[in-house]
């Protein structure tokens, strides 16, 4: 490295900016996210940080936000970077409705906070924001549930279903292999079980350390409690173990 | 010749406002809502310098919003009212003061009790068992002192606001086109079509 | 030395996607005087030690480790003193900004939020350091009743029932877990705080000059009282506990 990464966000002579890359690097530092879209919701689920013998879950912040009334975010990376991001795009939301009306769209959001997020690669002294996020919601009177990332660099893109943040590789290989565009989870219930069993491919234990949130058309968000998710980590365990059981069974016929 | 009127109840809070929109000699609209809810639990009615008022609703409107999606909590009524008492009074003393008068109707859920505050243009905050802004107050005071009581019930309050707005039909001097009469309670805040 | 490079600037990271600047400022905390947070179900407890460097220094009756940043919420400090007063200055103003607006006192969270974020920044943005400090917040609110939060330079903040920042944190925190039960009562609360403060110093014991110690409770009438002890009181209980010298004699 010759110091064109020293300086904060500049071009290397073979075209890289270091700073973005590093940035990117900090995401994948951070605990897992994950955002699924099912035909009349949107699940946004994630790891929660460890939560040690002696914190207070009460206090403890989440790792998904409401942005407004229709639209939450989540993300990896680093937890201090990501509050800013948020307290911006909440700021954005209520101004966009002060002025137009209308509530922002999922779209339009994702813009704004890809957009902050460009211009932290670009001034002066300053560098990326360390975070990915996931933004999910609903438009105003609509019934399309939509879902985005944004990345350090300001790239923006529309997904179906998408992880990001530590072990994200594992999750999206995973989301590949059990999401089909065509059919998409028919219910909210099926599609908090896929999410559930995604993160649960990376969270080793189990429902105390995943948050997750339902977003539902017209301005319908919520959380699940600890307790439901365990319902769907039981669940999911009991079928791996059924398919365990009967493939040993298949075994032993043969 | 706006109508903004409100009276705290045991259980809730009434607020009247006049339908009309009126310009020089014309009214120019019958259905008008001088109100904006504020949060779940707190409604604002304005009344004062057109323009100025919507404006200076929405802007509250969209701060007090934007503190509940931030700390997923609602603010107090008592802390909403200090917070428009700040604004009109960082208002007043800026090059281009916004003219407007507001009643905050409230249901403080923590303490379960039910506030109404009156806050003029210059930054003067009251708290009252009854308020009103404008003329209204000349031809309405007088039967609200009369038959107020403090624990009424909704019921009973509607009935004084009727006896107040006949009373206003019968003494002012141009149509106001009726009033908009909203109520906030426990459960938040609404409309009362018919009363 | 492969991070030599990337250590220079605050606000660069390295290519593994590290903050230098931050954990080095997390460093010098580690070797800063312990300070402990204990929330009780009827109050908590705050306490630190403080790096006495000569005999001949003058122990004033101001605390240097413990705060008051507005009539609920109560601060303990490990790290650089000097970062840790511009921090505190700012919370009080931004405290008493907030009663101004609203008439009421500031939620814990939002105090600790702001203050975080103030952190935050001094990571983000060209040429500066960040704050060497980390905190403990001791509060009441409404909203949860007693809180108990730590933030650190990096900018993120957490919630507690019991806590442990600086020196021998470690060590501390391990006693911590062991000992601490949900329904733990103030009485026990500071028991337990001088006991692991004992157990985890550098120095030989625990003496009153070394220690510094507040509790925050809240009246039946509403009002919250907080309470700084002076050496003296700090001497009884310490005697009380028995962490004190008696330790040596035996």
């Amino acid at each position: 490295m010759s110091g064109y990464d020293r300086a904060l966000s500049i071009f290397s002579p073979d075209g890289h900016i270091f700073q973005v890359e590093y940035a990117l690097e900090a995401v994948k530092r951070g605990t897992c996210a994950v955002g699924i879209k099912g035909t009349d919701c949107v699940v946004v689920g994630c790891e929660r940080r460890s939560t040690l013998k002696l914190q207070d879950p009460r206090i403890t912040p989440s790792k998904i936000s409401t942005i407004d009334s229709h639209v939450v975010l989540s993300f990896a990376g680093l937890n201090a970077d990501s509050r800013i991001l948020i307290e911006k795009a909440r700021v954005e939301a209520q101004s966009h409705k002060l002025t137009l009306e209308d509530p922002v769209s999922i779209d339009y959001l994702t813009r704004y906070v890809a957009g902050v997020q460009q211009r932290y690669t670009q001034s002066g002294g300053v560098r990326p924001f360390g975070v990915s996020t996931l933004i999910a919601g609903f438009d105003p009177r609509d019934t399309q549930p939509k879902l985005y990332q944004t990345e350090p660099s300001g790239i923006y893109s529309a997904w179906s279903a998408q992880a990001i943040g530590r072990n994200s590789k594992t999750v999206r290989e995973f989301l590949e292999k059990n999401y089909s565009k065509e059919q998409p989870p028919a219910s909210e219930q099926e599609c908090v079980k896929l999410t559930v069993k995604a993160l649960l491919e990376v969270v080793q234990t189990g429902a105390k350390n995943i948050e997750i949130t339902v977003v539902r058309p017209h301005s319908k968000i919520g959380t699940l409690s600890s307790e439901d998710i365990g319902k769907y980590v039981d669940e999911i365990e009991q079928e791996k173990q059924q398919e365990l059981e009967k493939k040993k069974k298949k075994r032993g016929e043969n | 010749m706006d109508i903004t009127l409100g009276i705290r109840l045991k259980d809730s809070v009434i607020l009247a406002t006049s339908k009309a929109v009126t310009r020089g000699i014309s009214i120019l609209k019958a259905d008008d809502d001088k109100t904006r809810q504020l949060s779940e639990h707190s409604l604002m009615a304005f009344s004062g310098e057109a323009g100025d008022t919507v404006q200076f609703a929405e802007y509250i409107q969209a701060n007090i919003q934007l503190y509940a999606i931030r700390e997923n909590y609602e603010l107090s009524p008592q802390a909403v009212s200090s917070f428009v008492r700040q604004e009109l009074a960082k208002s007043i003393r800026s090059r281009k003061p916004f003219q407007v008068n507001v009643l905050l109707a409230g249901y403080d859920t923590h303490n379960n009790k039910t506030e109404l505050h009156q806050i003029d243009y210059l930054g003067t905050k009251v708290e009252l068992p009854y308020a009103a802004h404008g003329y209204s107050g000349f031809y309405t005071f007088s039967l609200l002192d009369r038959h107020y009581r403090p624990e009424m019930t909704l019921q009973e309050g509607l009935e004084l606001l009727k006896l107040c707005v006949e009373e206003l039909d019968r003494r002012m001097p141009v149509d106001f086109k009726g009033v908009l009469v909203k109520v906030v309670d426990k459960d938040g805040c609404r409309d009362l079509e018919e009363w | 030395m492969g991070s030599r490079r990337y250590d220079s600037r605050t606000t660069i990271f390295s290519p593994e996607g590290r903050l230098y600047q931050v954990e080095y400022a997390l460093e010098s905390i580690s070797h800063a005087g312990t300070a402990i947070g204990i929330m009780a179900k009827d109050g908590i407890v705050l306490a630190a030690e403080r790096k006495v460097t000569s005999k001949l220094l003058e122990q004033g009756s101001s605390s240097e480790k413990l705060y008051k940043l507005n009539d609920n919420i109560t601060v303990a400090v490990a790290g650089l003193t000097a970062d840790a007063e511009i921090l505190i200055n700012t919370a009080r103003v931004y405290a008493q900004n907030y009663l101004k607006t609203y008439n009421e006192e500031i939620p814990v969270e939002i105090l600790v939020r702001y203050l975080s974020d103030v952190k935050q920044g001094y990571t983000q943005h060209g040429g500066l350091r960040p704050f060497g400090a980390s905190f403990i917040y001791a509060g009441y609110d409404n909203r949860y009743g007693y809180q108990l939060f730590t933030s650190n330079p990096s900018g993120n903040y957490s919630g507690w029932k019991a806590i442990s920042v600086g020196a021998n944190t470690s060590a501390a925190q391990t006693l911590l877990q062991m000992d601490y039960k949900d329904e733990i009562t103030l009485e026990e609360g500071i028991e337990l705080a001088l006991k692991t403060l004992s157990k985890t110093t550098d120095a030989s014991a625990l003496t009153a000059e070394r220690v510094e110690f507040s509790t925050i409770t809240k009246l039946d009438s509403g009002k919250v009282v907080q309470k700084i002890f002076k050496p003296q009181e700090i001497e009884t209980l310490l005697n009380k506990t028995g962490v004190t010298k008696k330790e040596e004699d035996e």
